[in-house]
């Protein structure tokens, strides 16, 4: 029952310390803040009856500053403290006027915290306040329902403050960090961006570009430190609230009051008394291990854990370093100094030189709020020494060729600032250590120390402005890399580039770019070979075409993939081709001619426009045949037969062959259908009769056309068969004649004198019955082999054309009369007289010849 | 016609014996001589008959024609004759060659007949050192190209023609004035 007569006495008190504080915040004596403290802390502590005497108590004590001015890292800790502050009423209180004043004004030593021991006494235990009292300096609850913060109320008329979205934690660093994974949702992506954007600031860096006659370029760095040098970083560490006021309760529950009516209830473990803690003392004062420790800040700016010993049951003693708090059974106690009580918060701290500041922080016991506040630092000059290692890393763009292992390219120097954003001559450089890295895209410059050089304003004794420090100044020339064909504002940048620090980039150089030229086109476009009748594609031409950039091949029928080049090489540049085709790509029987035109263009820039005519080459049929024979009397050769006749078709354009070493035909060669034709004269019931040479026509079809040959295209030589008719038993003086039947019909006669032979020629093939007229040859019986007539095939091949048949006289059948046989008379019509031809025959034939 | 045939025979035959007896008288001083001194030897000479025959013919090479062909008895004895036509192709080389040809029509002479044999005959006896009349007296032989023509063989054969059945038993023909006749068999 006495927690909620206190609360709202508490918040009477408040409302008038609060005014109080204001008013003590602004006021620029020091004196005056002390005194104003300590009434703020005596009228804050009304609630407690007892605490009247706490401020009698005080009265008599030394005025004294907040125990944190004298100490920069005090002074930081109050800064930090007072970011967060706000007042109950609202009304913010500037931490940094508060800390400022506190820290500046303060003479040495007398901000000096108060030494004297001071035992208040709660339910019988006594206290010794020696701090002023800042009242809701940390807003923490652990019931975070019950919290209530308003950013924009902490931010207000503070533009110190910003807020950015809280840092998310992936798991590890939450687990590192000992977050509850619940709270670590947000992205450490952010967290990162707000890390780049603080260490941007440092540096001042230029890059620009400058084309050269030969076509390459000169890249120039200029680099120097500003004043403020930082790196930052999130921390997470547990941090503490503090308060004046210390609410205790029977068992084990602590908590202060933060708010009106709201409050950060604690768990502490306590030790007993008869194993007293060791007190753990650090210079960091976001750093305490224990969660939910209580601790106290030291005079000389460290924490250290305060010593909590159980007196008795519900009885303990909080030994402070130089007071000790005894409580016992339920009560409140206000305290002189504040106490500190461990919490959790995302700590933002930048780096001066190396040395950690802090820049802002996260209000809030585990970080469940969605909002971060912050509060940046006022600029400080940065301590020398820091920063020492930092470089200048530069890479090359893939547009740009490696710069290859000669140091000597890339020049060094310096230029000392005169102030009044001017810098003098340049001077060379030897200091600094150039390194180019095993490719060549990338180079690294060291041993500059930008902290001993940062640039800043001075002012010479006679008031007139100056400068102090030096820039870095770096040239190296760029070459076009092989194959890129240029392109408007190239960047010339590769992946790093910028001020390094530990592989990390503290501020990166700012983009440049280069107008690359592009290269000069040549179209070349290679003759198309085409079979006559075939087709052509689009790609055939495209193919054909040998474009180069420079020297950079553009392979047409690869438009749609980069024409077969790689994305970097054609990044900032349109590729156009137009293709003006014949009228028709199909059935082409005459040469054709194609344009094609290459157009590289990149916007502002001159672009480059070639174009060429291509010749497309129908290549024509010749087609060579054979003879062939045939044999008369065999049925005619037919279509497939005839075809064997076709040696080959040879195509040719003029005087080049399809077949030629590096000609190159495009499409499928064309198979011509031929139709042969024999005269229809030189057949007989479908078989050859003649025994002159039958001349072939071929008729060639391709497609829709019809191809021209000379006629006849070849000869099928007709071969006939031979029979030799011989009578052997015959007398010299007679005469024998023969009939002979093909195929059953008669055919010919023929007479032999004596055991003569002869052969009959031009015989087609067929079968032949060979019988003797026994009417004439009366006198001898004869016969061949025993058989009155003889038959024989004569066939269409070398062997089986050819035959003999042998007529042999065997008994005399009649001898009884005398006759003789005249020489057989032979006339030959329309041939010249066979006297002539074969002079044995005039020897033997009165042969009269009339005319 | 047989019985003249054979009174002829039997007047040569009279007139042989007579002959042969008018020299056995003129020799017969000499050898009533070698008689009363010695007998001289008389030499009997016997010739045997010789039947023999060629043919004569006339060619036109420019008109292809041939305008004559007649059988000569070549012999000593009368014959009768006949003729075989052969007619076939042959090339420019002269070779024979294969190939239906016909016979180019042409008219026989007189006392030439074409007996259903394909053969021509003489229908009469030819003395020795005759000729016969023109079994062709005008034909013409086709006209091919190709340096091709038709060749035309005459063969001609020649009989005894006393006695009368030598034609008969050898040519199974009956030969008469101005006809031939199939012989009985």
């Amino acid at each position: 029952m006495q927690k909620p007569i206190a609360l709202l006495l508490s918040i009477i008190l408040s409302l008038s310390v609060n005014s109080t504080l204001v008013f003590a915040a602004s006021g620029p004596a020091g004196g005056m803040v002390g005194e104003s403290a300590i009434v703020s802390e005596a009228v804050a502590d009304q609630p407690q009856v007892h605490q009247i005497s706490v401020a009698d108590e005080l009265t008599d004590a030394p005025v004294s500053p907040p125990t944190q001015d004298n100490d920069p890292k005090a002074v930081q800790g109050l800064q930090d403290g007072a970011a967060l502050l706000s007042s109950p009423a609202g009304r913010d209180v500037s931490p940094l006027e508060s800390s400022q004043e506190n820290s500046l004004d303060s003479e040495p030593g007398s901000n000096l915290p108060t030494k004297v021991p001071m035992e208040i006494t709660v339910d019988g235990g006594t206290a010794s306040p020696t701090e002023a009292p800042i009242n809701g300096e940390v807003l923490v609850s652990n019931d975070t329902t019950n919290v209530e913060m308003d950013p924009k109320l902490l931010m207000q008329n503070d533009p110190t403050f910003e807020t950015i979205q809280l840092p998310t934690t992936a798991q590890t660093f939450a687990d590192s960090q000992g977050i509850e994974t619940t709270q670590a949702s947000q992205s450490l992506q952010s967290f990162q961006s707000f890390q780049s954007s603080a260490s941007s600031a440092p540096f001042e860096l230029t890059k620009t570009v400058v084309p050269k006659a030969d076509g390459g370029f000169m890249v120039r760095l200029e680099a120097y430190a500003t004043s403020l040098i930082t790196a930052g970083q999130y921390t997470y560490s547990p941090y503490g609230l503090r308060s004046n006021q210390l609410n205790y309760e029977s068992g084990s529950n602590l908590w202060v009051e933060y708010e009106m009516g709201k409050y950060a209830q604690v768990t502490i473990v306590r030790v007993p008394a008869t194993t007293p803690q060791t007190p753990v003392a650090t210079t960091n004062p976001y750093f305490f291990e224990n969660r939910d420790s209580l601790f106290e800040r030291l005079p000389d700016g460290s924490y250290r854990a305060v010593q909590i010993v159980e007196i008795s049951k519900n009885h303990y003693r909080y030994i402070y370093q130089d007071l000790t708090v005894e409580t016992s059974g339920n009560g409140q106690v206000s305290l002189p100094r504040p106490l500190y009580i461990s919490q959790h918060l995302f700590i933002y701290t930048y780096l001066v030189n190396g040395l950690p500041r802090e820049l802002g922080r996260l209000i809030g016991p585990n970080a469940v709020f969605g909002t971060a506040f912050f509060k940046r630092d006022p600029v400080s000059p940065p301590p020398a020494g820091s920063f020492g290692d930092a470089y200048i890393k530069d890479s090359l763009s893939e547009y740009f060729a490696p710069l290859g292992a000669d140091v000597s390219r890339i020049r060094v120097a310096t230029a000392a600032y005169t102030g009044a954003g001017r810098f003098g001559p340049e001077a060379g450089y030897a200091g600094g250590a150039v390194s180019i890295s095993a490719d060549g895209k990338s180079f690294e410059i060291r041993g500059f120390d930008f902290v001993s050089n940062y640039v800043e304003e001075i002012q010479n004794p006679d008031g007139s402005p100056s400068g102090r420090g030096k820039k870095l100044i770096i040239e190296y020339p760029l070459t076009v890399r092989p194959g890129f064909l240029g392109g408007r504002s190239v960047p010339v940048t590769g992946a790093v580039s910028g001020v390094v620090q530990a592989d990390a980039v503290l501020k990166g150089f700012p983009a440049a770019a280069a107008d690359v030229p592009i290269p000069a086109l040549t179209v070349q476009l290679s003759p198309i070979n085409v079979y006559m009748t075939g087709s052509l594609t689009e790609e055939v031409m495209e193919q054909s075409a040998r474009v180069l950039a420079g020297e950079t091949r553009l392979d047409l029928s690869k438009a749609a993939v980069n024409y077969g080049l790689e994305a970097w090489q054609t990044r900032f540049i349109q590729i156009q081709k137009t293709l003006t085709q014949p009228g028709s790509l199909s059935s082409l029987i005459a040469d054709e001619t194609y344009h094609l035109e290459i157009s590289l263009q990149s916007s502002g820039l001159s672009g480059a426009v070639k174009s060429a005519d291509g010749v497309i080459r129908v290549f024509k049929p010749k087609f060579s045949f054979k003879d062939a024979e045939v044999w008369t009397g065999d049925a005619a050769p037919g279509q497939e037969t005839l075809c064997n006749s076709l040696v080959g078709v040879q195509w040719s354009h003029g005087d080049i062959d399809s077949e030629a070493g590096g000609v190159v035909m495009h499409g499928q060669k064309p198979a011509p259908a031929l139709d042969f034709e024999i005269p229809a004269d030189v057949l007989e019931n479908g078989r050859i009769a003649g025994k002159q040479d039958i001349p072939v026509t071929v008729r060639v079809t391709m497609g829709a056309w019809q191809v021209k040959l000379a006629q006849p295209a070849f000869m099928l030589k007709v071969r006939t068969g031979e029979l030799t008719l011989e009578k052997t038993g015959g007398k010299e003086d007679e005469t024998y004649v023969f009939n002979i039947r093909k195929d059953g019909d008669f055919y010919m006669t023929v007479a032999l004198s004596g055991n003569g032979q002869m052969t009959i020629h031009e015989l087609p093939t067929g079968t032949y019955e060979v019988e003797e007229e026994a009417a004439w040859a009366w006198r001898n019986s004869s016969g061949f082999s025993g058989l009155p007539r003889a038959t024989v095939k004569l066939t269409g091949s070398e062997t089986g054309s050819r035959a003999t048949v042998t007529s042999v006289n065997s008994a005399i059948k009649n001898q009884q009369w005398l006759n003789d046989y005249s020489q057989a008379s032979r006339t030959a019509g329309n041939s010249i007289p066979l006297a002539l031809l074969n002079p044995a025959w005039a020897q033997t034939e009165k042969l009269e010849i009339s005319g | 016609m047989k019985k003249r045939i054979q009174s002829k025979r039997i007047y040569r035959v009279a007139a042989i014996i007579c002959c042969l007896m008018l020299m056995i008288s003129l020799k017969t001083p000499n050898t009533m001589a070698w008689l009363s001194d010695g007998a001289e030897p008389v030499i009997n000479s016997f010739y045997q008959s010789r039947v023999g025959c060629e043919v004569i013919q006339s060619f036109d090479p420019l008109t292809n024609q041939v305008r004559a062909a007649q059988i000569q008895n070549t012999g000593d004895i009368p014959v009768y004759v006949r003729i075989r036509l052969i007619v076939y192709r042959q090339n420019g080389r002269g070779e024979v060659i294969g190939g239906r040809e016909q016979l180019p029509g042409f008219s026989p002479g007189e006392y030439w007949v074409r007996h259903s044999d394909g053969y021509y005959y003489f229908t009469r006896p030819l003395a020795p050192g005759e000729k016969s009349s023109q079994l062709i007296t005008e034909m013409n032989l086709p006209v091919y190209p190709k340096n091709e023509s038709q060749a035309l063989e005459i063969l001609a054969e020649a009989i005894q023609s006393f006695p009368a059945n030598a034609a008969s038993d050898t040519w199974g023909v009956v030969i008469m004035e101005n006809d031939v006749t199939r012989s009985q068999p």
